[in-house]
């Protein structure tokens, strides 16, 4: 139970609390209309300052942060396991928090940071730390997904800014359905390590699968390759390293490859050669066959009638006899033939010497061919060997690449058994606790009954993600309906975890909460809380508007409500807020 | 024969022959290797058989311009 607010800014307005019922009014002042959506009451800021001093509230956007308040201090007495302890913070340092010892003692504390001080300095993460065991048991280091005080205390307290209030099951509109799970499940008893681990697997799963449907579509083909041809890829890799294992255990290595390659082409060139040049001796000694065998020599008629006509058309310039120019005659025709018989005879020989030559050329050849065929250059055989180094490293990759898809499928199927185990731990969990269960069914319908002749059912199931709150209350769809699911939820809550012993000892409601809600229903439900309070002995801590206050003649419950109204009285006039001064 | 007539034409008259393979006797040469010369000259060349050659040659020893010398022709003046 809280006792009391306090700060050593002069203008704050104390807030004095008392057991069960309290409720802090804010009266609307005249001049405000239903336009008017800022409340400058400070009924918002009370919860802000609520967190804060439980070791939240400290951003750079925090209120107690700005320059008009950040220079404060301000102080929380509350009890906790049997000490009444007064908790003070400022803006200014807001990292620490001095704890002090009001009355009692602190020695059922788990975890005692006064070690018998009167007062001590703590850090902010380390109030939480004391803070999450004394009040909710929390061990530390409950690992990720796992419980942590906050988490539980906001439901407790929570806040319109959040989203807080628009759903029973959530405290802030952007809590993870896991962090639901996993909170509600320790508030109620149940065990939470299986929504925990549920998240962890959800997690991996969502990872593995994602990896595998990247892998599958493709994605991830410049580092693993195409999936669907891994295999066909890693059959063709391994043939290729066999034919170039078999390839280098074969070859020969010729150390002067090179020059026996340059001789073969050397060869081949002189070969032709030597072939052109038969054949056009060929050629040659047909020619001059053909011109033995068809050119005879000029009949020597011929050349009487030369030699008249001679003397007839160049008569001064005959100047040879006829005979010797016979004698000319016959010499020339003879010596052309003798001649050309030579020739003939010469050019054969030399057709036959190069016919030689090439019947040599032509073996050698033959031998140099053979020899590069059967072997190789020393290049060409450490070509080889990088090619096998390629294919083999090629191959390993593959290899490597088919066993990290198989393991992520595997994984894929084993996560996937383990979210079938767990699913079996959590309907043996259910129905284990089915006491529990029970008691926190029939509490939610003890609070709904007071408030409906049509009383809502809290139903709570294991699916297969984990525990399952639905909620039913009829008409559904009004917003009013909505509030009063969170009113009989938190009830609930203060019943089942009240009974276990890990609730703050108090709930607070903002009036954000009541608004939507009609005058009657908000008196049965005020009404409801302050004798739920009573009976379990927590405070139930309401924050209205004065308009929301239900007028004598309208009542509809015995609640002397004026009863519960503690200090301040907060008005939306200037200076009629809980800071006592306005400021943006 | 010598000169060209109205049957014979300018380039096959053997005076015009004669003056051709006149002009391939720069040396002495056998008649092989004048006949080859005179048969790849371009215009007279291949259309005049050997004889044709043979006689023109006889004209040219008629007026005392080339003579033999052992086997091969020579100009008389060279």
């Amino acid at each position: 139970m809280i006792h009391r607010i306090t700060s050593d800014l002069p203008s704050f307005k104390p807030v004095e609390l008392r057991p069960g019922l309290n409720v802090i009014v804010s009266a609307k002042s005249e001049q405000s209309n239903d336009g008017q959506t800022r409340n400058k009451s400070g009924k918002s800021s009370l919860l802000m300052l609520i967190h804060f001093l439980f070791g939240k509230e400290c951003g750079t956007e925090s209120l107690f942060r700005k320059p008009e308040l950040a220079a404060y201090t301000f102080s929380l007495e509350f009890d906790l396991r049997g000490a009444q302890v007064r908790v003070s913070r400022s803006g200014a340092t807001f990292g620490w928090l001095a704890v002090e010892l009001v009355a009692g003692s602190t020695a059922q504390w788990p975890d005692d940071p006064l070690r018998g001080q009167a007062s001590a300095k703590i850090a902010q993460a380390k109030w939480r730390g004391v803070l999450g065991l004394a009040m909710f048991g929390l061990a530390e280091n409950l690992g990720t997904y796992g419980p942590t005080f906050s988490q539980l205390f906001s439901y407790f307290v929570r806040r319109s800014e959040n989203g807080g209030l628009a759903e029973p099951t959530k405290q802030a509109a952007l809590q993870q359905p896991a962090d639901v799970r996993v909170g509600l499940s320790y508030l109620l008893g149940l065990d939470w390590r299986i929504s925990q681990e549920r998240e962890r697997l959800r997690q991996e799963i969502t990872g593995a699968q994602k990896l595998q449907k990247v892998a599958r579509d493709g994605g991830l083909s410049s580092v693993i390759g195409d999936p669907g041809q891994v295999f066909t890829q890693l059959t063709l890799a391994q043939k290729g390293v066999d034919r170039l294992t078999k390839a280098l255990a074969e070859f020969r290595i010729l150390p002067d490859y090179m020059e026996r390659e340059k001789e073969a082409n050397h060869l081949t060139r002189r070969f032709n050669e030597l072939s052109d040049e038969v054949a056009q001796q060929q050629f040659y000694v047909s020619d001059l066959r053909q011109s033995l065998q068809s050119e005879d020599a000029p009949a020597t008629t011929d050349l009487e009638r030369l030699y008249e006509e001679a003397g007839l058309v160049l008569p001064s310039l005959v100047r040879v006899r006829y005979e010797e120019v016979r004698l000319f005659h016959e010499s020339i025709v003879r010596n052309r033939r003798l001649y050309l018989e030579g020739e003939i005879a010469e050019v054969e020989v030399g057709i036959a010497e190069r016919r030689r030559q090439l019947s040599k050329l032509d073996t050698r050849r033959s031998e140099v061919m053979q020899l590069l065929q059967t072997h190789g250059a020393l290049e060409h055989h450490t070509q080889l060997q990088i090619a096998l180094s390629k294919a083999v490293a090629q191959t390993e990759r593959l290899k490597q690449n088919q066993q990290l898809l198989e393991e992520v499928a595997q994984r894929v199927a084993e996560l996937k058994i383990q979210q079938g185990q767990l699913t079996l731990r959590l309907q043996r969990d259910f129905r284990e606790n089915q006491p529990v269960l029970t008691e926190a069914v029939l509490a939610f319908e003890a609070a709904s009954e007071a408030l409906y002749s049509d009383p809502g059912n809290l139903s709570i199931y294991p699916s297969e993600n984990g525990p399952e709150f639905s909620i039913t209350i009829q008409g559904r769809s009004s917003r009013g309906v909505n509030s009063m699911q969170i009113f009989c939820f938190d009830m609930m809550l203060m019943q089942v975890a009240g009974k276990q012993g890990i609730t703050p000892g108090f709930l607070i409601h903002d009036s954000h909460l009541f608004d939507p809600v009609d005058e009657r229903q908000n008196e049965k439900a005020w009404a409801y809380g302050a004798e739920l309070a009573r009976e379990l002995g927590f405070q139930y801590i309401i924050a209205l508007n004065s308009d929301q206050f239900p007028a004598p003649q309208n009542r509809v419950t015995q609640l002397a409500i004026e009863q519960h109204i503690i200090p301040p009285h907060l008005t939306d006039a200037d200076g009629g807020g809980l800071f006592g001064f306005d400021f943006y | 024969m010598i000169l060209p007539t109205k049957h014979l034409s300018a380039d096959r008259a053997l005076l015009t022959i004669g003056g051709q393979v006149l002009s391939l006797l720069d040396k002495p040469k056998t008649v092989s290797v004048l006949w080859e010369d005179f048969k790849v000259q371009p215009v007279a060349g291949a259309a005049v058989p050997f004889d044709w050659f043979i006689l023109a040659l006889d004209l040219l020893a008629c007026t005392g311009i080339v003579s033999l010398d052992g086997t091969r022709i020579k100009k008389k003046n060279s």
